[in-house]
């Protein structure tokens, strides 16, 4: 063994306190760190699964606007703007998106708010997810479970209500609804409310029981657009002329509503422009009266799935450049833009907790530092000797960065370890969400951390950082200790 | 041959805002194989002038030579290396490693520098030390199991490991009873004989002083007298 690693580990064994005290630190500021990480880290990869295997794909497709557009609205969840934009050559867009090699799935979605309303009795908030029933379940196959009732045919219009919701209802306004009854909804547009009275088919609960996402209900997208005043020519779809679909596809939607043209296709439909007639139109329709083609109306966003997940940038990347290139006003995000806030909550809570780390660590380091300027300038005389007895600088150096590193190393081991155990019981017990919020975080009410090798390997390198930067200074002093010291210490 | 010259060596030390002059001007010359005794009153500079030998301290004017090498113009690092090479220390107040026991700390300065002595040699080397110094029975104990003439006899051994031209050694016995300290002295002398090794020990005991070849009387920081006995005259 070397004779410095012999010097550094006795001196070690001999300043037991001095070395416990530093090594306590460090093994508990690991096991601090991994124990957070690991949760925040299983947190967040639960809540990204949760959400790109059940609501957002890889990839989000959506007109441009401005601010950040989430499959929950304008802006985050339940505080959103009620109008999103549709996004402009959709027809284009998809066969331009779902071609593309990476991209195993594709799936439209419209989305909006909507007011569930019982007369006098009350009103009742929820989200609505505009689908085709047959794309939308081939997208996300395990996303909800149909506890009433069945799943949407396709074609036809309806509602699929969440468990929690008729819940709602039932608690706040003394209605119990079950498949089969109507409910009348209000949906919010740019031309005002429209109200739809619409079959509830079955009842739902996500796979994944997040109270934020409990809001979300299913609809078809007829109806969502009806309601959202999307599609004012919606009844008229089957036999809508090409020039009368140009309508759809023009750059700005909103403006294309009020040109006459269009009013008059639904005049010739109905005689008589009003949101009742509007209405007669639209209940009218049968099911099985669609035509199973891909519907070439307004959507609000596109989800793709890729075949491999690490492909997600790129292909970000790849449909933003063609979007620019072929000058569509479209943009593509990834599934944390998609999730609104939902997805970004976890991961603000781990940088949150990592600058308290780093707090905790600058901490550690500072009383690290202290104890161990001590321990050299009790040894100034034994330095002092060693420089004059014929020991360069660098040899004091590595004495005493290897007396720092070894602690280092061997206590934060022990963290690890303890780190490790602990996450070890965590995950085979789990841990119970406490509250909604946790639930958020979690991904879901129960959450099995697991430790990642990433964060292992943050919490070793942290260590050893700690351990250098901790001797930077105490070795400053060391090396300024003369050779003459040798001889005036006592 | 003049292993150690000085030239007209001076030091001044700031003590806050006074200068003190603690050598001042001091011409010396040593030969090789020489047993000297720098004597004088506390104060007077012995331990300056050792310092200034022994490469751990350079004057303020003047120049020191050690083996025919300028010392003012040489930076740390070649300092440190003119030590290993050719200068053995002993402290006042020993300056073991605590740490490593008796073998450990002779072994100590074979393990630093560049040219390392073969293992077994060095093995046997140190064995042969140890015997010498009389401290076989002790070879495995920490410093704080010996007693102080063990300690300093330890402390002799290490000076010794690199086979140094010449051995410093500041008031070797200050911190040990007189019989001890002559046990020390004699000790010294004996090794002096039989490795021609320069042995340079600063002291202001008289009983001791007696022991050298060469003495040099040092006052207020100038020498005072110089005294050079035949070889062996001064052995009892």
């Amino acid at each position: 063994m070397p004779v410095l690693v012999k010097i550094a580990i006795r001196n070690l064994r001999e300043h037991k306190s001095k070395t416990l005290i530093i090594g306590i630190i460090i093994a508990l500021g690991i096991t601090v760190m991994l124990l957070g990480n690991s949760l925040m880290e299983t947190a967040a990869r639960g809540v990204q699964r949760s959400f790109i295997d059940n609501y957002t794909g890889h990839v989000m497709i959506s007109a441009k606007a401005e601010g950040d557009l989430s499959l929950f609205g304008a802006q985050g969840p339940q505080t959103g703007n009620y109008e999103i934009p549709r996004i402009p050559r959709y027809e284009r867009v998809y066969e331009h998106a779902s071609s593309l090699p990476e991209v195993s799935k594709a799936v439209s979605q419209v989305s909006g708010f909507g007011l569930f309303s019982f007369e006098e009795k009350g009103n009742q908030f929820g989200i609505l997810f505009g689908i085709e029933p047959e794309s939308y379940r081939a997208m996300f196959p395990n996303s909800i479970t149909i506890t009433a009732g069945r799943y949407l045919e396709p074609g036809e219009e309806g509602i699929l209500l969440s468990e929690s919701k008729i819940k709602e209802i039932e608690e706040d306004i003394g209605i119990s609804l079950s498949p089969g009854d109507s409910v009348l909804v209000s949906g919010i547009g740019p031309m005002g409310f429209h109200i739809r009275e619409l079959p509830i088919r079955g009842i739902f609960h996500f796979q994944q029981n997040v109270e934020g996402l409990s809001q979300i209900n299913i609809i078809d997208v007829q109806s969502l657009r009806a309601l959202l005043g999307m599609v004012v020519a919606s009844a008229g779809q089957m036999n809508l002329q090409p020039e009368e679909t140009r309508f759809l596809e023009v750059e700005d939607p909103e403006e294309a509503l009020f040109e006459d043209s269009l009013v008059a296709t639904s005049e010739s439909q109905s005689g008589d422009f009003s949101e009742e007639a509007l209405l007669d139109i639209l209940g009218e329709r049968q099911p099985g009266s669609y035509t199973a083609q891909i519907d070439r109306g307004a959507w609000h966003f596109i989800l793709l799935k890729l075949e491999d997940e690490h492909q997600v940038q790129p292909v970000i990347a790849k449909l933003n450049s063609w979007f620019a290139a072929e000058g569509i006003e479209a943009r593509a995000a990834d599934w944390k833009t998609a999730s609104g806030g939902f997805g970004s909550l976890a991961e603000t809570l781990q940088t949150v907790f990592n600058v308290l780390i780093l707090i905790i660590a600058v901490v550690a380091i500072v009383i690290i530092m202290n104890t161990l300027v001590i321990s050299v300038i009790e040894r100034t005389g034994e330095i002092g000797t060693m420089r004059a007895l014929g020991a360069q600088k660098r040899t004091v150096r590595r004495m005493f960065v290897f007396e720092t590193l070894s602690i280092s190393v061997v206590f934060g081991l022990i963290g690890v370890a303890v780190g490790a155990i602990v996450i070890g019981i965590l995950n085979a017990t789990g841990v119970r969400a406490p509250n909604q919020f946790f639930q958020i975080l979690f991904g879901g009410e129960v959450l099995h951390p697991a430790l990642p090798l990433s964060s292992l390997l943050y919490a070793l390198g942290i260590m050893v950082l700690i351990g250098f930067l901790a001797s930077f200074y105490p070795v400053a002093v060391a090396l300024r200790i003369q050779p003459v010291q040798a001889i005036q210490a006592e | 041959m003049d292993i150690v010259k000085l030239n007209e060596v001076k030091k001044v030390y700031p003590l806050g805002k006074v200068q003190v002059e603690a050598i001042k001007g001091v011409d010396l010359c040593i030969e090789k194989g020489d047993f000297i005794s720098i004597a004088g009153p506390s104060g007077s500079g012995k331990t300056t002038i050792l310092n200034m030998i022994g490469c751990i301290d350079k004057p303020t004017g003047g120049t020191v030579e050690i083996s025919g090498r300028c010392t003012a113009e040489m930076k740390d690092r070649e300092l440190t290396s003119l030590r290993h090479q050719f200068l053995g220390f002993i402290f006042q107040s020993f300056n073991l490693i605590p740490v490593l026991n008796v073998y450990e700390n002779i072994e100590f300065p074979l393990l630093l520098g560049k040219d390392r002595m073969d293992k077994k040699e060095k093995h046997e080397w140190i064995d042969y030390l140890i015997e010498e110094v009389g401290l076989a029975e002790q070879r495995i104990q920490r410093p704080n199991e010996l007693s102080g003439g063990q300690r300093q006899r330890v402390a002799i051994a290490r000076a010794l490991a690199t086979k140094p031209e010449i051995v410093l050694a500041d008031e070797p016995t200050a911190n040990l009873d007189s019989k001890t300290g002559e046990g020390i002295i004699e000790l010294m002398k004996k090794l002096n004989r039989e490795q021609a090794t320069t042995f340079i020990f600063s002291t202001h005991d008289p009983a001791i002083v007696s022991i050298a070849d060469h003495v040099i009387h040092l006052h207020d920081g100038l020498v005072v007298k110089e005294q050079r006995r035949q070889r062996d005259a001064g052995a009892r």
